[in-house]
């Protein structure tokens, strides 16, 4: 569905992606893992288009990608919630022109539990509420693909624990094709059905890991426990200041 | 709190009235003003509306079209910053040259007193605009057209505001100004200036009290009508 291609990107001198390639199934959940500061974010806005690369392409579904489109649903760190719209305003921006355009933003508000805030103003929710607009936007106008860029890092652990739960109830009535970013091993091995794990820049693949836990997804699972630690390991060589 | 304020909120409005009731029942009595106080003062906000309103709808489109490329605001800023420093009142008498001793001048001068404000602010708004929200309204669908309506100029208003608010002020003024400097004989200006001829100094401190009362009005009913109904519902200012 997605393929990233030998995609190379440099600011100024400084390379950050280094010759990525990356395919992504339909349906597949992926959480790109990195050390903070490792391009993870100029990755997804690669595939979005936000960014261009300076060299390789990206394909959806076999085309290259010419501006952002509305098979992208693009959920940002710090929310980036229209704040002169209401929560309703916000989730129906994406569905403007269609007609019962109400009904279905409404649905989707409540399947995030926000129904009893749909007039309010983003200012007066908390941080776990403006992502869960943020979510809600990025869903209302069905795309095939979301883009998450560290959606609940700004979020307090409780709460972020809470989301991660809600988002993959969320997600289980939808079939999309995500790709989360997040510089967090537990929140990508609880989320993942695949994890890549990114060195410091110049960014390269360091590990491409299927995740399989079965059952129940608990923090004290004995395989999500050789999950993280694997991945632990890996990014453990990834530690102190790129000069 | 929220009792508190309100209580507040009674108290400065009772003030303000009793203010007031003083300054007309003072003129009342004495006869200060015949009814063509009425005149001169319709005739100042006139003037004020027609030349404001041109500068708020020029200011917001220069500053549109100077956006277009970021070269061109980052050449034009520190003009437009420059004009800005000029008193507005120092055009006058170089517009009196150049357009005569008309309503030209005065609404010309209102102009000038805004225009450059609002241009200058909205300028700075749409350059500060988040680059995430651009983001956001690209993959909700948005065209430019659309962008530009539905994100830049809502996320901007903050600065579009303040700049109106400059505006309003230094256009009073300027107006205030320009009937004095002989651009007319009618306005509120006007007035003050002409009760000097006749050392008719009540006539004149009322006028300036009714001048200042008029531009405190701009301020309560323009400005903060749309302060409340937009920047502060959207929680701008926290």
């Amino acid at each position: 569905m997605i393929n990233c291609f030998n995609l190379s990107k440099w600011y100024d001198n400084l390379l950050v992606l280094d010759n990525i390639s990356v395919k992504i199934k339909k349906g597949e959940f992926l959480v790109i893992l990195g050390p903070s500061g490792c391009g993870k974010t100029t990755l997804l806005q690669s595939i979005i288009g936000f960014i261009k690369p300076n060299s390789g392409k990206v394909l959806i579904n076999g085309e290259e990608l010419k501006r952002p489109d509305r098979r992208f649903g693009y959920v940002f760190q710090d929310y980036a919630l229209f704040k002169w719209k209401t929560v309703l305003g916000n989730v129906m921006s994406g569905i403007s022109k269609v007609r019962n355009k109400k009904e279905i933003a409404l649905k989707i508000i409540d399947k995030v539990g926000l129904l009893k805030f749909t007039d309010k103003y983003p200012h007066q929710l908390s941080g776990g509420m403006k992502q869960r607009v943020g979510l809600a936007r990025a869903l209302a106008y069905n795309p095939e693909i979301l883009l998450m860029d560290e959606p609940f890092g700004a979020l307090d652990a409780q709460t972020r624990k809470l989301m991660q739960q809600e988002l993959l109830r969320i997600l289980k009535e939808f079939n999309k094709t995500v790709v989360f970013v997040t510089h967090s091993v537990v929140e990508a091995v609880y989320l993942a059905d695949r994890v890549i794990v990114l060195s410091k820049i110049p960014a390269k693949i360091l590990l491409d890991e299927k995740i399989k836990i079965s059952g129940h997804r608990d923090y004290l699972n004995k395989e999500f426990l050789f999950h993280r630690e694997k991945i632990l390991k890996v990014l453990d060589t990834q530690t102190g200041i790129n000069e | 709190m929220g009792h508190e304020k309100k209580n507040m909120n009674k108290v400065r409005f009772i003030l303000l009235l009793i203010f007031i009731c003083m300054i007309f029942s003072y003129s009342m009595i004495f006869g200060v003003f015949k009814s063509d106080i009425v005149v001169h003062i319709l005739r100042s906000l006139l003037r004020m509306l027609s030349g404001y309103v041109l500068a708020l709808i020029l200011g917001v489109f220069t500053a549109i079209i100077l956006n277009l490329s970021k070269y061109l605001s980052y050449a034009f800023k520190p003009l437009i910053s420059f004009l800005i420093s000029i008193p507005t009142i120092t055009w006058v008498p170089l517009l009196l040259i150049i357009t005569g001793i008309s309503e030209k001048t005065i609404i010309l001068t209102i102009f000038l007193g805004s225009y450059f404000a609002i241009l200058y602010n909205t300028l700075e708004g749409f350059e500060n605009i988040d680059q995430n929200l651009l983001k956001a309204g690209k993959t909700v669908g948005y065209d430019n057209f659309e962008l530009f309506i539905k994100v830049s100029l809502p996320a901007s208003f903050n600065n579009i505001l303040v700049g109106m608010k400059l505006g309003i002020a230094y256009s009073w003024r300027a107006l205030v100004g320009a009937e004095m400097l002989g651009a007319t004989s009618c306005g509120l200006g006007y007035l003050i200036f002409a009760s000097r001829k006749f050392y008719d100094m009540e006539k004149m401190l009322i006028t300036l009290l009714i001048i200042g009362f008029l531009g405190y009005l701009f301020n309560i009913i323009i400005i903060k009508f749309i302060e409340n109904n937009t920047i502060a519902k959207w929680g701008y200012r926290e």
